[in-house]
Parts: structure tokens; C-alpha cells; sequence
């Protein structure tokens, strides 16, 4: 019968490892351009500010910041400095890393919802940024109970910091 | 903004390795090359034969099952001389890539050429010397040598 | 038929053609993408020669490991000499490939297209094809938080589990549906028996994702042809007429939205809907393929797609509604969960299950109700990306 009736030639595991084939590493490193607005976002981060660009125009302010607008498509000159403190959007727990190998201590992670003194947002878009949460539990995200709490960034030492999202170790949960 | 510094962030590619499967006649292809044989495909309804072989023609697009052994010797359709290495190095030796062709096969095979240098021309005769060590790979074949 | 767009031709798909999809397969991407070619031409009694253009999809290059991956496989969708486009949205690639060939037909370009999507992921096998999504993150913002791509979904699959009020339970009842349905599916690689505690007792991945909760990796392709009326008619008393075609893009900051509705999927759905004259799209749509690479998917795209109310989708599972013999038959094909996720492939998997559901061709899947009007969609990238194809007999 052949292998287009068939639909093919499936391969068990150990097939798949035993079969003739090629194998071959791509050996590719790529040096990434943060390019301007990112590039500010991060030289603040290293002095421990969240900086955002704002638009006139929908009154959003883009954090991490952008030069232009995506929805207005404006210039967006407009330099504002976020709270360091939030509000959780949604937060999962990992017991993966990235590769999937099981982490010995699970994280947290989450969507934070940034205050940015004298700005007001909707609820559908809004200055939000991916972080590591701490100062709660598996517990507290599984009853939901860290839905819209308030966080605030534990930042690294000054001498630490790098000019990365990491210069911010996590964002840390004030139950209150 | 021009006040910005630019920053730059290096970032690996995360795929340690391909693995790619040959198909099921390209299988059966490199088995015949472990072994020492070159074979093409062979198309039983339109007659066309195909190196390298796959499982549908590309003529016709019909479904190929067939291997035939390439007795004849290849010869050279067309060569380059490389003189420097990926990098950009002078090479110590050039080397030689040909496009490596049989007589009444379509397509070809990309590999090395060795052999006098006077013999260096297009439509030069060849034939393939194989590795000792063979594992069914295109690189059992060492190179093509110039006849 | 109303209309927001000029159409010169009426778009039928006249036969659609599937490899098996697995987690390994020995044939290459070429060859992949010829088997389900093949087999859809043979469906529509045509041959290649017969074929005017091709358009093709396939999702990042990373997968199959062969930059020019649209170039290397094109002989496979036999495109050589013909006017050929490969488009890519991501996930959403699979319902995007056959609006892009209905840009072909429609517009009078081309009569009979060959449209193919093939996928081969398994060739990213060191470590796992899961490191080819390591690349899909902003760089400088989100990637050095060493993110894996069960974080997005399980963000967005709690937000909704909290903005709805929807258990877990409830979202496991979809995989529990889609692999039984896949069961009757000869090309499946997911279809079983399961219950939903199986699903909730499967390992803990990304809290609230649980292994049971995610489609598998896997290798296929998949082929429709479609034509012009003209064609359709001299081919077959049963063409399956694409009626409403919709696609949208929202920015990848994902994290500056709310996610427990798809907005990008709603404006996709409104382009497509008004384009086939639908207005009430609850009655109006007879079975459906969301799509579903996580089960919490197919309940949160039902609604972005109007099918269920907001917040409604799990409600409407737990009654049995989306059940092959209920009112509104969801994924009888076993979906993603169930057959598998070659990501392309895996899009236009469920136009063809449409294509087959509507001719009344879909064997032990069959849909109990007499269906006549049919929707696919796929999403893709950062919840960004929405596609639709409504079609009817």
C-alpha cells in the first residue's frame, strides 16, 4: 500500500532515535538592538524607575514604552515615570522552567497593572508588564485570592542592576 | 531622544539540535550509500528518474517507489574553487564543490571534488570514493574524484 | 448573499486532503506537504496540471529547522512553475491559508488553487520542540524572565477562570470532548477516553494548566482545493461555498489588555459574519471548529466568535450543547486536543473537518443536526491574531 493511501509513516520513540537521519546544532547568537525607547526603559530601571511613554491622544501610557502609538499611530514624545507599585491582572504558578524541567521551587508569575501618578486607564488597556510575584503562596493564587492585589518591585541592589527587566527581582505582594 | 544610549542584548538560539528524517525512499537511498551504491528515484508512470530521491515526482507528482542503481559514471556539471573558510580565513588548500550530475537523471548531488586539477573542467567524468566508516549519510561519500 | 466586499467569483473548496498527524513521522516536510496535496486533488478529481496558483502555510522555520522552509516545501505542495504564496500569522496560519487563496479566486486571479499547510516540529528535537516558542517572547522585555509559552496561556486561562467565574472542571470537560470525539477520527494522534479527572490528576504544569489541558506537539499537513463557481460546478453537485472570510491583528503587548475576552477574534468574526449575511450567528452557524490548542481555548473563543454568551461557553459545554449530536456540535473533530497540533496544518485540519461535516462525509464524526453553515477559526501570536472562515453547502 502506499504512503499516500497509508497518510504517511509514523515514528515510535525508539524508531525515531534508531532511524538514519541528520543531525545538526544551529549555532546562532543574536545581538538584539533595544532601540530607543527601550533602550531609555532600561537605563531607568538600572536607577530603579519604571519609565512609560504617553499618548495624547488615547491617554494611554505604554509601558514597557514604544515611540510610537500602536492604536493612534502618533509620535509619542511624552515621557512619564510610572509608581513602582501596582495591581495584579492574573497570576499563574510554574512548576516548569523554561526548557520544562521541573523547578525545585515553583514560581509565581503575573500580569502587573501599573499605577502611574495622575493618569487614570480603562479596564481593558492599561500600563501592564510579565514579572515574577513574591510574598505569596501557590494557595494564594489557586483560591484566587491574588487577583487584584497590591505589589510593589523589590529591586536589586543599585551596584546589581544591569539595564533589565531583572533589575527588578520581583514584584512583591502588601497584603493588606 | 538622542540623548539615549543605545543598548544591546545578546541572545542564543535555544535549539541544541535538529533531527531530520529522510523520508521513506530517501531511507532506503541512504541505506544503498551506506553500502556503497548511488541510486536514483524512478517514477513508474511518467519514466522520469530523480536524484535525490523523494516520494512523490516532482514531474508528475505521483507516488515514487522505485530505486534504481546509477551504474554510469557521473560527471561534472558545473564547480566553484573556495579559497577562504567560513569565517573568512584563507584556506591552506582550496577546496572544490561541484554539482555533480548523472546522464539522463534529473537534479544532482552538491559534494566535493578531488583530482588533478588539470582534469578541472566542466563535463569532467567522476566517480564517488566512499568512506571506510559508513553510517548512511551523503558524507559517506568522502568526494567525487575527477577521472 | 450580502456583501461588504466586491467579489468577482463565488469560492468553493471542491476537496481537502490530510496526512495522519503525529508526534514523529519519517516522511520530510516536502513529502508531508505532498501526501495531504495529493490527496485533496485526488478528492477533487483533478491533477496537479490542472492547478493555477498555490498558497501554502507553515508556522516558524525554527520547527522544520529549513530557513526557506516556504521554498524547500513548495515542490511537495507542487507549486514549481505556478504563481506560488506561503503567508504565516502564527497559529492562526491554518484558517489564513484558505482566505488567502479565496483572495486568489475571488478576485478572478487564479480558477483552482492548491492550498497546503504542513508543519513538521519534530526535527526540533534537542531539547524539545518547546524551545522554538522561547523566540516568540519581546527580548528585551519578557525574555529575560525566562518565560515558557504555558505561562501566556495559563495567564490568560486564569484571568478568564476569574473574569467569568468558570472552574476547572468546567474548562476539562472540553478536552474531555474533543479527545473522545477524536476517537473516530482515522488521522488522530490524542483520541481517548477520559474523564475530567483525568484531566484535573494529569501532571501540574503551569497552575491552572495541567498536562491533559494542552493539544500534543506533532508533524502533518493538510490540503483543500478550492475553485471558482464556474469550476465547482463542472467538478461536483456538492461544493462547499467559502462565504464569509475574516481576519484581524491586535499589537503584541499582550500584557496591556484585558485577557478573558478576544477582542482580536470578535473583530475577525464581525468581518466574516457580515460578509456571509449573518446576523445572528448563535442560530445561524450550524457546527464549529474553534480552535483549541488549550482546552479553556475553545470555551473563550466561542464567545469571542458570538457563539456564546459572554462568560456563557462552559455553561453551554456542561449542558451538552457543544456535543456532537447537540445544537451546536463543537470540534467533531476531535479538535486539537484530540487529533493534534501540527500548528498550520492543524488550522486547516478544521476547515476540512467543515468541508467534510457540511457534505455529509465525516463518517463516524458526523454531526447529528442537518448542518448547512459551517465556521472555522484559528488565533495566533501574542493573543493577537484572529482568522475565520464561514462556509456553507
Amino acid at each position: 500500500m502506499g504512503v499516500s493511501i497509508r497518510g504517511g509513516t509514523p515514528l515510535r520513540d525508539e524508531e525515531f532515535r534508531a532511524v538514519i537521519k541528520e543531525i545538526d546544532s544551529p549555532r546562532a547568537r543574536y545581538s538584539m538592538a533595544a532601540g530607543i525607547a527601550y533602550s531609555r526603559f532600561l537605563e531607568g530601571l538600572k536607577r530603579g524607575e519604571i519609565l512609560g511613554t504617553y499618548c495624547p491622544s488615547c491617554r494611554l501610557v505604554h509601558i514597557p514604552p514604544k515611540i510610537y502609538c500602536p492604536y493612534c499611530f502618533k509620535h509619542l514624545t511624552r515621557w512619564v515615570r510610572a509608581s513602582d507599585e501596582g495591581r495584579v491582572v492574573t497570576a499563574v504558578v510554574s512548576y516548569l522552567s523554561a526548557t520544562l524541567e521541573t523547578l525545585e521551587k515553583p514560581e509565581i508569575i503575573g500580569i502587573i497593572r501599573l499605577d502611574v501618578p495622575g493618569h487614570r486607564f480603562s479596564s481593558y488597556r492599561f500600563p501592564g508588564i510579565l514579572h515574577r510575584i513574591c510574598g505569596a503562596s501557590e494557595d494564594d493564587v489557586k483560591t484566587q485570592r491574588i487577583f487584584d492585589a497590591r505589589v510593589k518591585a523589590r529591586w536589586l541592589p543599585e551596584d546589581k542592576r544591569t539595564g533589565s527587566i531583572n533589575d527588578i527581582e520581583c514584584f512583591e505582594v502588601i497584603w493588606g | 531622544m538622542r540623548d539615549v544610549k543605545p543598548q544591546i542584548r545578546e541572545i542564543e538560539m535555544e535549539i541544541k539540535a535538529y533531527h531530520y528524517t529522510p523520508g521513506p525512499l530517501g531511507l532506503r537511498w541512504l541505506e544503498g550509500i551506506k553500502k556503497g551504491i548511488i541510486m536514483a528515484a524512478k517514477c513508474r508512470k511518467c519514466g522520469n528518474i530523480f536524484i535525490p530521491p523523494k516520494i512523490y515526482c516532482p514531474k508528475c507528482f505521483s507516488e515514487v517507489e522505485d530505486l534504481v542503481e546509477l551504474r554510469e559514471k557521473p560527471y561534472l556539471a558545473s564547480y566553484t574553487i573556495i579559497y577562504r573558510d567560513f569565517n573568512g580565513e584563507r584556506l591552506s588548500t582550496p577546496v572544490i564543490v561541484g554539482l555533480v550530475r548523472f546522464k539522463g537523471v534529473d537534479g544532482g548531488l552538491i559534494h566535493y571534488i578531488e583530482g588533478p586539477v588539470e582534469k578541472l573542467a566542466i563535463g569532467a567524468s567522476l566517480e564517488p570514493v566512499f568512506r571506510s566508516e559508513r553510517r548512511g549519510s551523503i558524507t559517506d561519500i568522502e568526494h567525487f574524484r575527477l577521472v | 448573499m450580502k456583501m461588504n466586499v466586491y467579489v468577482k467569483k463565488r469560492v468553493a473548496v471542491v476537496g481537502a486532503g490530510l496526512t495522519l498527524f503525529r508526534r514523529r513521522m519519517l516522511e520530510t516536510p516536502q513529502e508531508l506537504a505532498w501526501i495531504a496535496a495529493k490527496r485533496a486533488l485526488d478528492q477533487a478529481g483533478l491533477e496537479l496540471k490542472d492547478i493555477d496558483c498555490v498558497v501554502s502555510g507553515s508556522a516558524p522555520d525554527a520547527f522544520d529547522g529549513v530557513h526557506l522552509k516556504g521554498e524547500y516545501y513548495s515542490e511537495g505542495a507542487g507549486a514549481i512553475g505556478k504563481p506560488h504564496l506561503r503567508v504565516y500569522v502564527g497559529g492562526g496560519t491554518g484558517v489564513f491559508v484558505p482566505i488567502a487563496a479565496w483572495w486568489h479566486v475571488a478576485s478572478g486571479l487564479c480558477r483552482r488553487v492548491l492550498v497546503v499547510a504542513e508543519e513538521k516540529m519534530s526535527s526540533a528535537a534537542d531539547p524539545h520542540p518547546q524551545a522554538v516558542f522561547r523566540h516568540i517572547w519581546d527580548p528585551i522585555t519578557e525574555k529575560p524572565l525566562n518565560p515558557n509559552l504555558i505561562w501566556i496561556f495559563a495567564l490568560e486561562m486564569h484571568r478568564y477562570m476569574h473574569k467569568c467565574r468558570v472552574s476547572k472542571e468546567d474548562i476539562a470537560l472540553v478536552s474531555v470532548k474533543n479527545k473522545r470525539n477524536a476517537l473516530d477520527n482515522p488521522y488522530a494522534q490524542a483520541g481517548a477516553n477520559i474523564t475530567v479527572e483525568d484531566v484535573l490528576k494529569s501532571e501540574l504544569l503551569v497552575y491552572p494548566v495541567n498536562r491533559l489541558d494542552i493539544s500534543p506537539v506533532s508533524d502533518g499537513a493538510a490540503a483543500l482545493v478550492m475553485v471558482s463557481e464556474e469550476w465547482a460546478r463542472r467538478l461536483t453537485d456538492t461544493p462547499i461555498w467559502v462565504e464569509g472570510i475574516g481576519y484581524t491583528l491586535d499589537t503584541s503587548y499582550w500584557t496591556n489588555r484585558e485577557l478573558s475576552f478576544p477582542v482580536y477574534l470578535k473583530n475577525a468574526a464581525e468581518m466574516a459574519y457580515k460578509m456571509a449575511g449573518i446576523e445572528r450567528p448563535m442560530k445561524e452557524i450550524d457546527v464549529a471548529e474553534p480552535y483549541d490548542p488549550f482546552d479553556y481555548k475553545e470555551l473563550h473563543h466561542l464567545e469571542g466568535l458570538g457563539l456564546a454568551p459572554r462568560c456563557g461557553a462552559a455553561e453551554m459545554t456542561r449542558e451538552g450543547v457543544t456535543q456532537r449530536d447537540g445544537d451546536l456540535p463543537v470540534c467533531p473533530s476531535g479538535g486539537l486536543l484530540g487529533v493534534g497540533n501540527p500548528i498550520a496544518a492543524a488550522g486547516l485540519m478544521k476547515v476540512a473537518e467543515i468541508f467534510w461535516q457540511l457534505r455529509g462525509e465525516a463518517g463516524k464524526r458526523q454531526v447529528k443536526k442537518d448542518a448547512v453553515t459551517g465556521l472555522a477559526q484559528a488565533w495566533g501570536d501574542l493573543m493577537q491574531v484572529g482568522t475565520v472562515v464561514i462556509m456553507r453547502r
